[in-house]
This record gives structure tokens, sequence and C-alpha cells, in this order.
């Protein structure tokens, strides 16, 4: 369903992403992990179409998002990790006008609004300022924004940062009943126990390199430690790669 | 799905400013007051000026209608040209740095789409000023001249058309220059070609001395100096086919308006075209490298470096380290280190004003009159102290914004910060002040007990000033500003600003009968006298005590609310 090819993104010298080669098949789950400045971020913002790669192509379900950017925007929903809320909006005018981003029409923008602040206990909030909301409603807020034209391609960048227990077990939940209605999810997170919990396979990047691929079973294999959990692999793993790298 | 339709793309703005004032957001209650009554005092002023310089000139035949016209033509250019230079900025704002760009790029929005949304909200951000403040001068020579309803008419489209050609070419050109430089780079750079072209601005009107055309003796000719000088008058400048359009349809004399609105109005439609092509093929990279970031220049070199470490290190308890990281964020930030431009023009033309005094109208009371402005330039002194303290000052607190509980978090004590805030802004604004008050004494060539007294006075208001400014603006801080603008323009910045006025006032009020006697002490005309003596001594001691009383409450109810988190 994501298919990323070559895909290299360099700042001046620096290649923050350098050669990644990935894929994401429909209706799975894959966790995107790797250590603070690996990459992650910027693969994602490439995915999402704000950053423009420096080489490689992106494709999401036969798009290159070069080429059809529109067309794969459709079906796509992207929370970036620092998501921009306008902070003197209500809830529902802010699902309202994000539905019209994606031509959702403002009737049914609002009716599936509803839906999803209801979803995401934000049915007593919808009409107040977004400025009064704490940092996990506003994550539930973007959360159902990115779900309103119920995309086929979901790309979350941290999508547990400021979420209570109940929140991240909702969230979890929702993860997984959008897998099995066929939704495609990439998600980077620094919650290893979410992503070993649900996601179906796991990418780890470091420096801009990927260095695994595969389910939690094949990393632990890779990393010679089979009994071990998933936060055990990773640092074994990005450690190992550190050497490589050096 | 369709895609999104133009007006959603910029309906959270409208939105966000319904809300704001549905909600009552005494922020924004308090500015559309304030805003509304310095417009209306604005327009009344500059209709008012208009007119006179209207009849003025007319009553001068011949070239009187000339003159006007002349002058409407660079009316029309000054406007473009104020235009141009707001919409640089605004456009690299709104079409690559803006905070909300994320949620379109991500969403299906074509770039033509995009690109329409943003230059309807830059023509809006960019012009509505420029409007607001330019629109009585056509409209008052229309008055004057007694103009038909086809001139007001004919102002609508020359207006638009003249504010989205500015802003069109805005657009294409920091497009251009994003291929150019980066982002941030290239905000640098418009930043200070607009200001360089604001103070070539000023400069200019003010070395014209505009004050001339009220001399009888020196209209004559300056009538002929302006008439012959005249706008630049390429048949190529939008400017001059805004001036080519109305003023026949002013004047009733021969023209062809019609043509050059709808080269106006032509031209706007194709700007607004090529812009979306231009768009179409580079806006996608330039968005691109807009999110990267800058390296830093100057504030990084090794010796800059040790000087803000020993800064850093020189005063205990955080306050160091604080002052050395305004400093280096100041000088990191364009749109704040430029300002310090504007100041020395502000210092350079408030200075100039004394030196261009007509002394040689003044007759026998001269050193009278020169005591007495000398002793009005305390206040107005003060004046110009406030403002710059309502700039730099008062956004002190507020400027640590989401950071601000890095301070709070630490075992650093707050009212040593506020205080270390209070100390760094003291004493460039004392400096300041000082240069207004001792040098404009010099240049009246005032007695020098009037320059003490002045020099004295200046430094009290300079303490109360700065704790006001940043003891309020700790008192109404603003974390979530976007811009110092807005938190100078707060709720609290027009309270501090009016509480200083009000302070300098009572000030000068306090101080103008002792003043009154020691200049006439000075010049020998009248001893002061024991009794008078003790009021003199009473009024002064009454003027410190207000400075010094209204900078330390200020600086204590910051510290106390700030501590509080209210």
């Amino acid at each position: 369903m994501i298919k990323l090819d070559h895909l290299t993104k360099r700042f001046g010298r620096f290649a923050a992403v350098d050669d990644l080669s990935l894929e994401v098949r429909g209706g799975e789950i894959m966790a995107f992990l790797g250590p603070n400045g690996a990459g992650k971020t910027t693969t994602l913002r490439m995915i999402g179409g704000l950053l423009e790669p420096t080489g490689g192509r992106i494709e999401v379900k036969g798009h290159d998002l070069a080429r059809s950017p529109l067309e794969v925007k459709r079906i796509m929903g992207f929370i970036p990790d620092r998501p921009y809320l306008y902070e003197k909006l209500t809830a529902r005018e802010f699902l309202v006008f994000s539905g019209g981003l994606y031509g959702v029409p403002p009737d049914r923008a609002s009716s599936r609004g509803k839906e999803l602040l209801r979803l995401f206990d934000l049915a007593d909030w919808s009409d107040e300022l977004i400025e009064s909301f704490s940092h996990g409603m506003k994550q539930r807020l973007v959360m159902a924004s990115a779900l309103l034209h119920e995309p086929e391609v979901l790309v979350i960048d941290e999508p547990m940062v400021g979420l209570d227990p109940r929140g991240a077990r909702m969230l979890k939940n929702l993860f997984r009943g959008l897998r099995d209605r066929g939704v495609t999810l990439l998600l980077s997170t620094h919650t290893l126990s979410v992503a070993e919990e649900i996601c179906d396979r796991v990418a780890i990047i470091h420096k801009g390199r990927l260095i695994s691929v595969g389910t939690v079973e094949d990393l632990r294999l890779l990393a010679h430690r089979h009994e071990a959990g998933l936060e055990e692999v990773f640092l074994t793993l990005t450690s190992e790669g550190e050497e490589l790298k050096d | 799905m369709t895609e999104s339709s133009l007006f959603n793309l910029f309906s959270p703005k409208i939105w966000s400013v319904m809300n704001r004032i549905r909600r009552r957001d005494r922020t924004t209650i308090v500015r559309i007051a304030v805003g509304s009554i310095l417009a209306l005092l604005f327009w009344l002023g500059a209709a008012s000026i208009t007119t006179r310089v209207l009849v003025h000139f007319r009553s001068a035949e011949i070239i009187g209608d000339l003159l006007a016209a002349k002058l409407l033509a660079m009316y029309w250019l000054v406007l473009f040209s104020v235009l141009l230079m707001s919409g640089l900025i605004t456009a690299l704002s709104t079409y690559f740095l803006a905070a909300d760009l994320p949620l379109f790029l991500a969403a299906p929005v074509s770039i033509s789409r995009l690109f329409y949304a943003r230059l309807v909200e830059t023509t809006a951000l960019s012009s509505w000023m420029v409007f607001l403040f330019g629109l009585p001068v056509p409209v008052t020579y229309g008055r004057v001249y007694g103009a038909g309803l086809d001139y007001y008419l004919a102002m609508v489209p020359v207006f638009g058309s003249l504010i989205l050609i500015s802003v069109g070419v805005s657009v294409i050109f920091v497009h251009l220059l994003m291929r150019v430089f980066p982002a941030r780079r290239t905000r640098d750079v418009l930043i200070l070609l607009s200001l360089v072209g604001v103070l070539i601005l000023y400069f200019l009107f003010r070395f014209l001395r505009p004050e001339r055309l009220v001399n009888p003796e020196t209209f004559a000719t300056l009538t002929i100096f302006v008439a012959e000088l005249g706008a630049p008058s390429s048949p190529w400048l939008p400017s001059v086919w805004a001036a080519e359009t109305l003023i026949p349809l002013l004047t009733g004399k021969e023209g062809t308006p019609y043509f050059h609105l709808s080269l106006l109005i032509s031209t706007a439609a194709a700007v607004a075209v090529i812009g979306e092509t231009l768009a179409r093929k580079v806006y996608a990279g330039g968005v691109s490298r807009a999110q990267e970031g800058r390296r830093i220049r100057l504030s990084g070199r090794p010796i800059v470096e040790k000087v803000l470490g020993r800064i850093a290190f020189a005063f205990p308890g955080g306050v160091g380290l604080v002052l050395a990281k305004d400093i280096r964020t100041f000088f990191r930030d364009t749109l704040q280190w430029s300002q310090l431009l504007l100041l020395a023009a502000i210092i350079v033309v408030y200075l100039y004003n004394y030196m261009v005094l007509p002394l040689d109208w003044i007759g026998a009371g001269g050193v009278w009159l020169m005591h007495l402005i000398a002793f009005l330039n305390l206040g107005l002194g003060g004046v110009v102290t406030a403002a710059v303290a309502s700039r730099f000052l008062f956004p002190a607190v507020s400027q640590e914004g989401h950071a601000f509980w890095i301070l709070r978090a630490a075992p650093v004590s707050l009212s040593r910060i506020v205080w270390g805030k209070f100390l760094g802004g003291l004493i460039p604004l004392t400096i300041l002040g000082e240069i207004l008050a001792v040098v404009s004494g010099v240049l009246l060539n005032v007695s020098t007990e009037m320059i003490v007294l002045s020099a004295v006075t200046m430094a009290f208001l300079s303490f109360a000033i700065s704790g006001m400014a940043v003891g309020l603006g700790a008192r109404y801080p603003d974390f979530r500003a976007g811009s110092i603008a807005h938190v100078q323009m707060g709720y609290g910045g027009m309270i501090f600003m009016l509480l200083s006025l009000a302070l300098i006032v009572l000030v000068v009020f306090l101080l103008a009968w002792p003043t009154y006697r020691i200049v006439l002490a000075g010049e020998g005309w009248v001893p002061v006298g024991a009794g008078p003596g003790a009021l003199i001594l009473l009024a002064f001691g009454a003027a410190a005590l207000v400075c010094t009383g209204s900078g330390l409450v200020s600086m204590r109810l910051g510290i106390k609310a700030l501590a509080a988190g209210e």
C-alpha cells in the first residue's frame, strides 16, 4: 500500500534519510521505530507530502506521490508530531473545516464529526475553543479530524504522546478496528509496548537508514535475543546499527 | 470527493475572529475599540490636513491645480510602494512560514487553490491598514474639488486593482526569492529591505521639511520646486495609471481615465494568473525548503560566545543566564534587532526637529520660549521612551513564550529573573532618555540648570517607565502571542501605555512651576527665596516619589502575579 523506493532527504550535506526502501502492506499496522534523530519524522513528513524528497520515490496505493499528490492525499490521513490547531476555533468548527479540506460536505462532516467527538470523549467539548483543551484532548481531536474522511491509509507520528491510559487503550482498540476494516497504518512511536502489542510488523531506522524490518519475532531472531522483549531487541539492533555506521 | 472550496481554505481565520468577538475576548474588544478611536482621529486629522493643503495650493493661481495633481500622483506612488513592502513580508509568512501550512500541504488541496486562498489572505492582511489610513486623502480630494459620483465609484476598482497588483508582484517576488535563499534567510532579507524602505521614506519626508509649506515666504519657492520635482511618471507604473484614472475624473480636464482603469484591472488579473502559474512550478520545492533550519552566523562567533558567557555567569541566580539568552535570541531574530535601526532613525529625526527649529523667528522672548520647549521636551522624550519600552521591555516576560515553564520549573527565583529583565532594560532606556533630554537641551541652547533638571527628571522617568513596562508585562503576560506586536497591542500593553502617559503628564504638571521659578532665578530675574524654595523641593520630592513608587509597585504587582501563575 505504501512503497518507499530508495527514498533520500538531504539537508545540505546531512542525509536525514538515506536510500530508504520499505513497503507497508495493505491492511497492516507497521511500527516505525528509531532513536531520536533517526529520520522517522522526516520520512513521515515526506510521505505526508510536507517535504519533498531529495531522491527516490513514494508510492501510495499505486499512485506516485510526486506525480499525483492529490490522489494520494485524498486516501490518506496524516498526523504530524506537532500538529497545528486553530486555537480560536471550536472542536466542531475545526472538524468541519478539516473535513472540507478533504472534500467532505459540511453536513456530512458535521454528523460524522459528532460521532468522532463522541468516540474520542470530546462530545461535551465540541463547542469549546480549542485553546482551552489539554494536550491529550488536542491529540484526540487531531486524531478525530484525521479519521473524518475515512482514509484508507493513516500515517501518524507519535500517536500516544499526551494520552492518558484510557485514551491510549481506546486508540489501540481503534487502530486494531481500522486494520480489521482494511485500513493501512504506519505509526512512528517510542512506546515500544504499543508497537509490540498492536503492530503486525516493525521497521527500525537508524541514522537515516533502514536497519531491519519484520515481525517482532523476526527481529528477535535477527538480534539473537529469542526471549527478549521489543525494547531489548530495539536496543541491540540500534547499537549494532551504530557499530555498523561507525 | 470534490476539492475543498476556496472559502473553506481561509474560513478558520474568519471563524477565529468571529469567535473572539462572540466570546467577548477582552483583548480583541479593547484592540478594536482603541483601534477604531485612533483610526477615527487619524481620519479626521488626515482629512483636515489634506483639506488645508489643497485649499492652500488652490490659492496659488496657475500652478495650484498642477501642484495638487502632482501630489496626488506622489500619493499613489507612496501607497503603491508601501503596499509592495507590506505585501513582501506578509506573502513570505502566509505562503511559506505559516504554522497552519502543514494542514493544507497534507490535504488534497491543489497548489492553484492554495495559491488563491493565500492570495486573498495576503491581500487582506497586508493592505487593510494601508487602505484604511490611505483612504482619507483621495476622499478629501474629491470633497475639495467637488468631484462627481464617477470619481468615487472609480476609486473602488482603482484601490482594488492597485492593491492586487502590489500584493501579486510581492507574491511573485517572494516565490522567486525562495528559489535563491532558504525561507528564513529570505525573511531576513525582506525585513531589512522593507525597513530600509520605510526609513528612506521617513527621512525623505522629514528632510523635505513640510512645515515650510505654512511659511508664506518659503511657500512660493517650494511650490515651484514641488511642481518641478513631480513624481516619477513612467507609463509602466500602476501608480501612474491610478493617478491618470482619477485626476481627469476629479478636475474634469481631458484625459483617458477608462483606458488607464482597464490597464489597472487587466494587469491585476494578469499578475494573479502569472503568480499562480509560477506557484505551480516552484511552490512545492520552496515550501519544502522553508521547513529547513538556518545556521547562526554572527552570534555564534567565538568572541560573541565569550562575551555572552561572561554575562551569563556575571549575575547569580540564573539572572545572567537569562540575560545572555535574551541577548542571543534578540540578535538572532531579524524582526527584533532591525527595530534598533528604526529606533536610531527616530532619535535622529527627533533631534533634527530641534536643529531646524526656526530660531530666527523668535524675538525678544527667545530665552523664555527655549526653556519652555526644553521643558515640554521632557514630556515628549518621556513619551518616546514609553513607546520604546512598550516595544522592547513590556514583552520581555511574555517573550519567554511556551518556554516559560523552564524558568518556573528551575530552582531560580522568579523575582530575580524579572528584576534582571528590568535592569537589562533600564540601562539602555535611561541612555536613550538622557540622549533625548540632554542633546535637545544643548541644541536649544538652554541654561545648564535646565539641562541638569531635564537629565535628573529623565532618569527618574526612565526608572518608572522601565519598572512599569517590565512589571505590567509580568502582570499581563501573553505566553501564547504569535508576535511581539500582539503582546504590545494587547490589553496589558494598552494599560501600560495609558498609565505611562498619565505618569508623564503628572510629572510634567508637578515640575512646571518649580522649573519656571528655577529658570527665572537662573536668568537672574527673580531669586527663588526660602518659601518657594521649600515648595520647589517638595514638588521635586513628590515627582521623585511618584516615579520610584510607580516603578516599584508595578514590579511588585508583576512578580506577585507571575509567581501566583495568574
